[in-house]
């Protein structure tokens, strides 16, 4: 967390003298870059805010007119005008045409098509689809919710203002009513409008399709996703045209997709499902590169270092609008005033840490190349899930310093004597944002495919029981919970006796999927058995152990004449066990969260890294082939890792996720 | 649905097939006028219930017989509603109050409080108390036990309470001292083998002798689980053929099976296939200890002595990890690879003393 | 019970006093004297039909000289007695040993029948005694102005008594606010703790209280109470079976008298009470089932021993008792040297300790009994 107690500190100093400036002198010098930034922060939120700085703006509403004139962000200004100019991978982008393509043209189709769009931010879901519509002839309907304006910056020029306007006036309807509304009325409206081009001719009717994009669903919906499911449904038996939902994810909200679109309903509403994946580094700098290339041209500004178009592609994390964001910003800063600069923006950006730290890192930069600062804009640093259990469970020693040989064990303990860790796990660990307890239980159900020989299981399962029973405590557990954690992961650690030394080679090298844990699973499907069983058989009186225990499964052997249907299937479902003897788990319990790479990695020395980065690279390969084949994954691992190097198109794949 | 178990349930003291001596004991108990609070307790499949049931009969003829189910609600102070079905007649109500979990103390005073106020409605019975049946006392919290003790102390005009455990070691001595304790021994073989023959005969079934041990045997002394091998048998293998196995359930083979592997083969891969099952039982709600208890009897059975006396260690070690946990597959997954690991080391041992 | 009992006959009578204080001093005692039953407890029981008085109560000490054994405490405490004064007190030793007997048996002389009811505050439920409770109820009763007569015109010390039962179980927030009231209230009332061990009892109040120690009853005694009993009662018994009952009370003479009664319950008016009944009762595991529990560990076969345990389970003792009980056994074992004895009963405190937090009976006894095994056949 170093990085942002300095970046902090950095702030602090400025702020402080900036505040007393600013109140003692109204008129000091810095206001021309209030005005830049609170007019940057504007568009960037794509949101009017009424800050006093706004408002004092207004005098000087004529420069400031000026200002946005020439202050256009660069990720409207650059935005792909042409497929090939998409920083997506060909086949997501070929994969979304198809469908629109086969969808779009069909009339007699009974039912209409639903596509879930999911991607981080930044990865380019909006802008591929309006471009491909584009390019298409179909013409875009857009839901937004009215509350919000956002939308109203992403309208395209296809937007149906006329839709939308009647949307308005139903303002004091609820948004679900709305969104209801919105779904029904295009349908309607579409309907109209087949029935007319049928009348005519057959010949236009490609060009007057519509396609409906759901970008913002209703917060209400997430409370209740049933009313979300029977409007979807409902909308799939009548509507028309194609219906293309745009969700973003992010570290927390895949839960809420999961909630609106569960695999069932996905599965009985035919809805396709594409993931876009964040794109990726490689990809990000040369977009970047174009883009500084075109305004060095423009003369519109000094051409920035390799350096820094490298780190913003990398802090990134995959976010073009973001990275685009944060090249014009960090472009704009040799001109600029920085210290009010970042005072204006830290007042309302919740990523205030990072532009402090950019300011630094800009100043760094100049004395030094190396770049151990954490970077302009950069997202969020929260290591998600997937990579946090991946770094604990691909651990890294690093050489012990000979210089101290107090270190040593003595010969008999020998056997304990590990090299010291690169990475504090407790430093891992803190970054994520599950509570340990939770983390605790994803490590259990993967560790196991880590160590080879029984010796260390016993350790490592015995650290994993004291672990557990150091929670056992509840008047103690808040407290307990991260050394139960710290118990947990050091002690896999050092239970792995492949891995000792720096330069133990790893007998089990390779990438193995990672799983979710199925420890909740288990222990609420438990609950929910009890406590139907209880309820089923709540007139036998019978303690619920030997309910479980020895009355049911005998009445699943003596098939007595039972009269509720409920307590018959209940019944049987308990009696039968599933007996796999080849085990597999699975697929959908594997672990793939399709989260954004921040790993501190990038940022630390790379070149010592550099041998773990077959690993993570050839992790997220796994859940990017996923997606396209699934039968060849464990096959591909091997290759994919090996192109990384040579082939860009692989990385792309590789580093999407 | 009706069991035999069930069915063939006694329902007067003067009708238990076994301990006859304290049936005696309890009538008396009973027209003695005077009766204390009781703790029945014993091992499952004992007939505790049966016994308790009979003596409330005793105390108050066939009216006891009506049971209806109802749902209570209780209010905790921090304002959580708990909900608690409890089977209850005129006289008497029961309830296991570990259905709450840690909320037990509530329902505990409440419930004994609502009974002790209602006065009995018929006013011509020679009782002028109820009886509040708690089952599964051992499982209580401690903090529920101390408020249990008070309300019997404070409600010993207008109720008694009968407590049901398995055991009495979980039950504080503050409660043990202010109650008679009624121990109800598992009936021997012989009287399980009696009562099976007297079932299958009441049934109209032939039941061979060597059948009727071969079961009861089986069941380790318990009554219940004795009567349901015999139904089970008697509708799978009708005529009783002695030569065939006893049908069990389904868990307990797979159980087995879990076991089975672990012997054969150690290995991490080995040990997430055995996760695999234990969740499978976990689902299925067989409680861990049970899951452990039975992993231990099958595991056991390849050691030899010095070896046995290792694994009984580590399983009761585990166990009491297992009941202070959050997280019971931790346990018994190190509980499996500890086996593994002295296992192994045994068969190593074992190769290396060959050469 | 009797706590009950006893809040419900405060009420009235303080009522009546009230109405006695308004009306003029002479109807007061005529009322009190009318109004107030003597032996309340059995008054009040004896609405509807008669009930047996739980025979604790019954053959409870009705003065400081019948309470058995505790010589030295007793020779103190009559001194102060015929001074008509006491300090405040804490009772302290085992169970059963006549702390609340004795406590009662003073205040009783010191006040008479009457009045004893008036001036005595006895709190005995553990969980009953929040802070609240000591600064409501202690501090309210410990207001009320007491008299130095008695209504029947005998003088009385001018104090009241709050007795504490059971002290060490309050915690010790609620123990330190009732240090402030005892200061406060230190002219009018007097504070008796009675509990089990006075190392939790807080140094501020053991420092404001004479302390007495209780000792453990002796067998005589304890047997000659029980026979006493006995042929009150008229119940048949022969003299193992009371010796049965002095071995399962531990010395402690509730939990003797307590099991006698359970027994002639069980007995009904004409059984004879036999020594398997009073071990059967008090869940007391026979001398001879644990000599075979002991002999099969010596067989060095891990199956004899595994049926022997599961028998143990089958019978439903419980395996607190049978940790209990193997202790005093394994203590005076001759044939374990004391190093093995060590180890086994270290193996004891965890199994005991694991039973306490639940877990099964059946493996820690078969851990317990697999490590005394191992101590006999190939240890040392």
């Amino acid at each position: 967390m170093s990085w942002v107690t300095s970046s902090f500190g950095n702030f602090g100093d400025i702020t402080a003298p900036e505040k007393h400036k600013s109140s003692s002198n109204p008129q000091c010098p810095s206001k021309s870059e209030f005005q830049r930034a609170s007019a940057k922060d504007v568009l960037s939120r794509k949101r009017p805010r009424e800050t006093p700085h706004t408002s004092r703006n207004q005098s000087q509403s004529k420069s400031f007119q000026n200002f946005l004139l020439q202050a256009e962000l660069w990720s409207e200004k650059y935005k792909p005008t042409s497929r090939a100019e998409l920083a997506i991978h060909k086949k997501k982008v070929e994969e979304v045409a198809d469908w629109l393509l086969q969808n779009a043209s069909k009339n007699g189709k009974k039912k209409a098509a639903i596509l879930l769009i999911t991607g981080p931010a930044g990865a380019g879901k909006s802008v591929c689809l309006h471009l491909l519509c584009k390019e298409l002839g179909l013409s875009v309907q857009e839901w937004s919710n009215n509350s919000e304006l956002a939308a109203d910056q992403y309208i395209t020029e296809d937007f149906n203002r006329s839709e939308r306007s009647t949307v308005d006036t139903y303002s004091s309807q609820s948004q679900s009513a709305l969104f209801h509304n919105f779904l029904l009325r295009a349908n309607k409206y579409q309907k109209l409008d087949i029935m007319t081009s049928s009348v005519d001719s057959n010949q236009n009717s490609g060009q007057l399709n519509t396609v409906i994009v759901v970008k913002d669903i209703p917060n209400n919906f997430l409370r209740d996703p049933t009313q979300f499911h029977t409007i979807l449904s409902k909308y799939q038996s009548t509507g028309r045209s194609p219906l293309v939902i745009i969700m973003t994810e992010s570290n927390n909200s895949s839960s809420n997709i999961q909630k609106l679109f569960p695999k069932d309903l996905q599965h009985q509403l035919c809805i396709t499902n594409i993931s876009f994946n964040p794109v990726a580094p490689t990809i990000l700098s040369k977009v970047l590169t174009k883009v500084i290339n075109k305004e060095v041209l423009q003369g519109l500004i000094k051409q920035p270092s390799a350096s820094v178009i490298e780190t913003i592609a990398m802090s990134s994390a995959g976010d073009m609008r973001s990275a685009l964001n944060a090249l014009q910003f960090a472009c704009k800063l040799d001109t600029s005033d920085l210290a009010s600069f970042c005072c204006s923006t830290s007042t309302s950006k919740k990523k205030s840490s990072s532009t402090g730290t950019k300011f630094k890192s800009k100043t760094s930069k100049q004395t030094d190349d190396k770049l151990n600062v954490l970077v302009i804009g950069a997202k969020d640093k929260s290591v998600f899930l997937f990579h946090t259990i991946g770094k604990v469970l691909y651990f890294k020693r690093t050489e012990a310093n000979p210089s101290e040989p107090n270190l040593r064990l003595p010969s008999h303990l020998k056997i304990h004597e590990r090299d010291p860790l690169s990475l504090h796990p407790e430093e891992i660990v803190s970054h994520t944002h599950v509570s340990a307890d939770y983390f605790n239980s994803f490590l259990h159900e993967n560790y196991v495919d880590f160590l080879t020989t029984v010796e260390d299981l016993e350790r490592a399962t015995q650290y994993f029981s004291d672990a557990d029973y150091l929670s056992a405590l509840w008047t103690a557990k808040e407290e307990l919970q991260d050394y139960s954690l710290s118990i947990a992961i050091r002690g896999y650690i050092h239970s792995n006796t492949d891995f000792c030394h720096h330069d133990s080679i790893r007998k089990n090298q390779g990438w193995k999927p990672l799983h979710k844990s199925h420890w909740f699973h288990v222990s609420k499907q438990t609950c929910d058995n009890l406590a139907s069983a209880r309820h089923l058989f709540r007139g036998y009186h019978w303690e619920p152990e030997v309910l479980c225990t020895e009355i049911i499964p005998y009445i699943g052997l003596t098939n007595p004449t039972l009269h509720d249907p409920g307590q018959i299937r209940f019944v049987q479902e308990m009696t039968q066990f599933i007996r796999s003897n080849s085990f597999s788990r699975p697929r959908q319990e594997r672990l793939n969260e399709n989260d954004v790479i921040t790993e501190e990695d990038h940022f630390e020395e790379s070149d010592a890294l550099e041998s773990q980065f077959p690993v993570l690279g050839s992790k997220t390969g796994v859940d990017g082939a996923s997606l396209e084949d699934e039968d060849t994954v464990s096959s591909s691992q091997a290759s994919v890792q090996k192109q990384q190097q040579d082939e860009e198109e692989l990385i792309i794949e590789e580093f999407e996720d | 649905m009706s069991l035999w178990v069930d069915k063939y349930r006694p329902t007067s003291l003067s009708k238990l097939d076994y301990h006859k001596d304290q049936a005696a004991h309890l009538k008396r108990l009973v027209e003695g006028g005077d009766f204390p609070h009781l703790l029945v307790y014993g091992p499952s499949g004992a007939g505790k219930k049966t016994r308790i049931m009979c003596t409330l009969r005793e105390l108050y003829g066939a009216g006891v017989e009506k049971l209806r189910i109802e749902h209570s609600q209780f209010t905790t102070p921090s304002n959580k509603k708990l909900e608690i079905s409890t089977i209850s007649s005129n006289y008497h109500i029961e309830v296991n109050p570990s259905d709450v979990g840690h909320n037990d103390r509530v329902v505990i005073q409440e419930l004994i409080k609502n009974v002790a106020q209602v006065n009995q409605l018929d006013s011509t019975q020679q009782k002028n108390f109820k009886i509040v049946v708690l089952t599964e006392v051992d499982r209580l919290t401690k903090d529920a036990q101390h408020a249990l003790r008070r309300t019997m102390e404070k409600y010993m005009a207008t109720c008694r309470i009968i407590l049901c455990c398995n055991s009495t070691s979980k039950v504080i001595p503050a409660i043990r001292s202010r109650c008679l304790g009624i121990r109800v021994a598992a009936p021997t073989i012989a009287e399980i083998t009696q009562v099976l023959t007297m079932v299958c005969k009441k049934e109209g079934l032939t039941l061979p002798n060597e059948m009727a041990v071969k079961i009861a045997e089986k069941s380790g002394r318990n009554l219940r689980r004795a009567l349901l091998m015999c139904e089970a048998c008697r509708v799978q293998q009708y005529p009783f053929n002695v030569d065939k196995e006893i049908s069990e359930p389904d868990w307990e083979i797979f159980l087995r099976e879990t076991a089975t592997m672990i012997a054969q083969q150690q290995s991490p891969k080995r040990l997430l296939e055995v996760r695999a099952r234990l969740y499978e039982l976990l689902t299925h709600c067989i409680p861990p200890d049970v899951i452990m208890k039975g992993l231990l009897k099958e595991l056991l059975s390849v050691c030899d002595g010095q070896l046995k006396a290792e694994v009984v260690q580590n399983a009761a070690y585990y166990e009491h990890r297992l009941q202070q946990g959050q997280k019971s597959i931790y346990h018994l997954e190190a509980f499996v690879a500890k086996f593994m690991a002295i296992y192994k080391r045994f068969l190593e041992e074992g190769i290396a003393d060959l050469f | 019970m009797s706590m009950q009992l006893l809040v419900y006959v405060i009420q009235p009578v303080r009522a009546s006093a009230m109405q006695a204080f308004l009306k003029g001093g002479s109807a007061a005692s005529s009322k009190n004297k009318t109004d107030s039953p003597v032996p309340s407890s059995s008054s009040k029981k004896k609405d509807g039909k008669a009930r047996i008085i739980p025979w604790i109560e019954k053959y409870r000490p009705k003065t400081v000289e019948d309470v058995a054994f505790q010589d030295e405490v007793i020779a103190v405490l009559k001194k102060s007695l015929e001074g008509s004064d006491l300090p405040n007190l804490l009772f302290y030793g085992p169970p059963g040993t006549g702390k609340t007997s004795t406590i009662l048996a003073a205040s009783r002389q010191l006040f008479g029948p009457e009045l004893y009811k008036d001036r005595v505050l006895e709190l005995n439920a553990s969980d009953e005694r929040g802070i609240n409770v000591i600064r409501e109820k202690v501090k309210k009763f410990a207001q009320l102005t007491a008299g130095g007569t008695r209504p029947d015109g005998k003088p009385c010390p001018p104090f009241k008594i709050i007795i504490l039962d059971e002290a060490d179980s309050m915690t010790k927030d609620a123990q330190s606010a009732l240090r402030r009231t005892m200061e406060r209230e230190s002219k009018t009332t007097r504070f008796c703790l009675i509990c089990n061990y006075v190392s939790r009892i807080i140094e501020p109040i053991t420092s404001r209280c004479a302390k007495f120690r209780f000792k453990m009853l002796a067998e005589d005694i304890l047997i000659s109470r029980l026979q006493m009993i006995c042929k009150e009662e008229g119940i048949a018994i022969d003299d193992s079976a009371i010796d049965a009952v002095f071995k399962t009370s531990d010395g402690d003479m509730r939990k003797a008298i307590m099991t006698l009664q359970s027994a002639s319950r069980l007995c009904g008016k004409d059984g004879a009470i036999t020594k398997d009944m009073i071990f059967d009762i008090s869940g007391v595991i026979s001398e001879d089932y644990l000599d075979k529990l002991i002999n099969k560990c010596r067989s060095d076969s891990y199956e004899e021993l595994d049926v022997a345990v599961q028998d143990i389970i089958h019978e439903g003792y419980a395996a607190s008792q049978v940790l209990n009980q193997l202790h005093d056994k394994i203590i005076t074992l001759d044939s374990l040297s004391d190093k093995q004895k060590s180890v086994v009963c270290e193996k004891m405190g965890e199994v005991d300790k694991c039973l306490m937090d639940g877990a099964d009976e059946y493996l820690q006894l078969m851990a317990l009994f697999s490590t005394i095994m191992s101590q006999m056949c190939h240890g040392g």
